[in-house]
């Protein structure tokens, strides 16, 4: 079945297309929501919200944007919500990770640990574009930016990467 | 030694092919894509699966959870303020609307507004189209905040109105005293305030979804 066709069945209200999209979408959905919330407690809540808000909305959807683009987007408002959230109510601090900070820490963990260290834009352009792996055209939709400014933030993205993995 | 052509190309003023030919003589440049393609593979290879077995069940009782309530709430709820009535009461207004201009009939002289009531009329119509143009400013930023379903939502309504509004006055240019048509300008008008009341209404912290996390 493609995807267009699961999507029209959800719409129908079937809970197993349903689980269908949920299985096709909710990794990459929680490796975005982990570098952007940094816990997995918060990950798995952000993407809860994510599919529940989907359910209700999916009627909604008419094709017009890559279903993708469409998930993602509602996804950045609920983490930039929970952010603003925890600003507000100066909870967890923004830039605790869960990664532990051992003297010898791979290169991975160092990039996690840099990547959790950018501006919240900043950041969920470069997981989108880098790590999964989407078009400057799709992530310009997703956070409502242009493509010259998602352009111009990916390379300042890089520049500030690179300059904390050099340190 | 420096240079920008790296910079260029990654900003989209220099094409792929412009910037592949400059590197082959800037070391500047050939060495910062390298560096670029090393930071870009480490990024790619965090695309690692989470094992996460309990999700779909939670998310699936918060659905059946979030169904039984929606269900709860329409029963409870009067009919009229549900926002699937208010579409189709715009739709009937609009049917209505059309029916008329399409079947061509003239209105019957109870039909025509004397001139002391278009009058009225017009008043109220411009003290309608006053109020909701002072709303739209704030419903627009509000719109921004909303969740992407909501703002749809509402995005649509405000367009069917729009079309509605719009295919009433180029009737009146022809008909100015249409009682009939005036009618349903007044409605629509009315509509686009309330919806727009609605929108400014609207509170970022009132969504179900995040009761139900």
């Amino acid at each position: 079945m493609t995807e267009t066709e699961i999507i029209k069945q959800c719409q129908q209200g079937d809970l197993a297309a349903f689980k269908a999209l949920y299985d096709m979408y909710h990794q990459p959905a929680l490796r975005i929501a982990l570098h952007m919330l940094g816990h997995p407690q918060d990950a798995e809540d952000a993407v809860q919200i994510l599919f529940i808000k989907l359910h209700r909305s999916i009627g909604q959807f008419h094709f017009k944007a890559k279903f993708s683009s469409y998930l993602f987007q509602i996804l950045k408002r609920i983490c930039f919500d929970e952010i603003r959230r925890r600003k507000r109510n100066r909870t967890a601090p923004l830039d605790k990770v869960i990664y532990s900070h051992e003297p010898n820490l791979d290169q991975k963990l160092i990039l996690e640990a840099a990547i959790a260290k950018l501006p919240e834009r900043m950041r969920m352009c470069f997981v989108l574009f880098a790590v999964e792996e989407q078009k400057q055209e799709e992530i310009a939709k997703i956070m409502e930016m242009s493509i010259g400014g998602v352009k111009s933030t990916l390379y300042q993205a890089r520049i500030r990467l690179r300059k904390m993995l050099d340190d | 030694m420096n240079c920008d052509g790296f910079k260029k190309w990654q900003l989209g003023k220099w094409p792929d092919e412009k910037f592949q030919d400059h590197v082959k003589d800037c070391s500047v440049c050939a060495e910062a894509e390298r560096q670029d393609r090393e930071l870009l593979d480490m990024a790619r290879s965090l695309k690692q699966d989470v094992n996460t077995p309990w999700l779909w069940t939670l998310i699936e009782s918060a659905i059946k959870q979030d169904v039984k309530q929606k269900e709860t709430q329409i029963l409870r709820s009067g009919w009229w303020t549900r926002p699937a009535f208010r579409m189709a009461a715009v739709l009937v207004l609009g049917v209505g609307l059309g029916l008329i201009l399409r079947s061509g009939l003239l209105p019957s002289q109870s039909g025509i507004l004397a001139n002391s009531a278009l009058k009225r009329v017009e008043a109220s119509e411009q003290a309608y189209e006053s109020a909701i143009s002072d709303l739209e400013t704030e419903a627009g930023t509000q719109l921004t905040e909303m969740d992407i379903e909501l703002m749809l939502l509402y995005r649509d309504r405000l367009e069917t109105i729009d079309d509605q509004i719009e295919e009433c006055k180029t009737e009146l240019t022809r008909n100015p005293a249409n009682a009939h048509i005036r009618h349903y300008l007044l409605a629509a008008l009315k509509d686009k305030k309330e919806t727009l009341n609605e929108i400014i209404d609207w509170a970022p912290h009132t969504d179900p979804a995040e009761s139900v996390s």
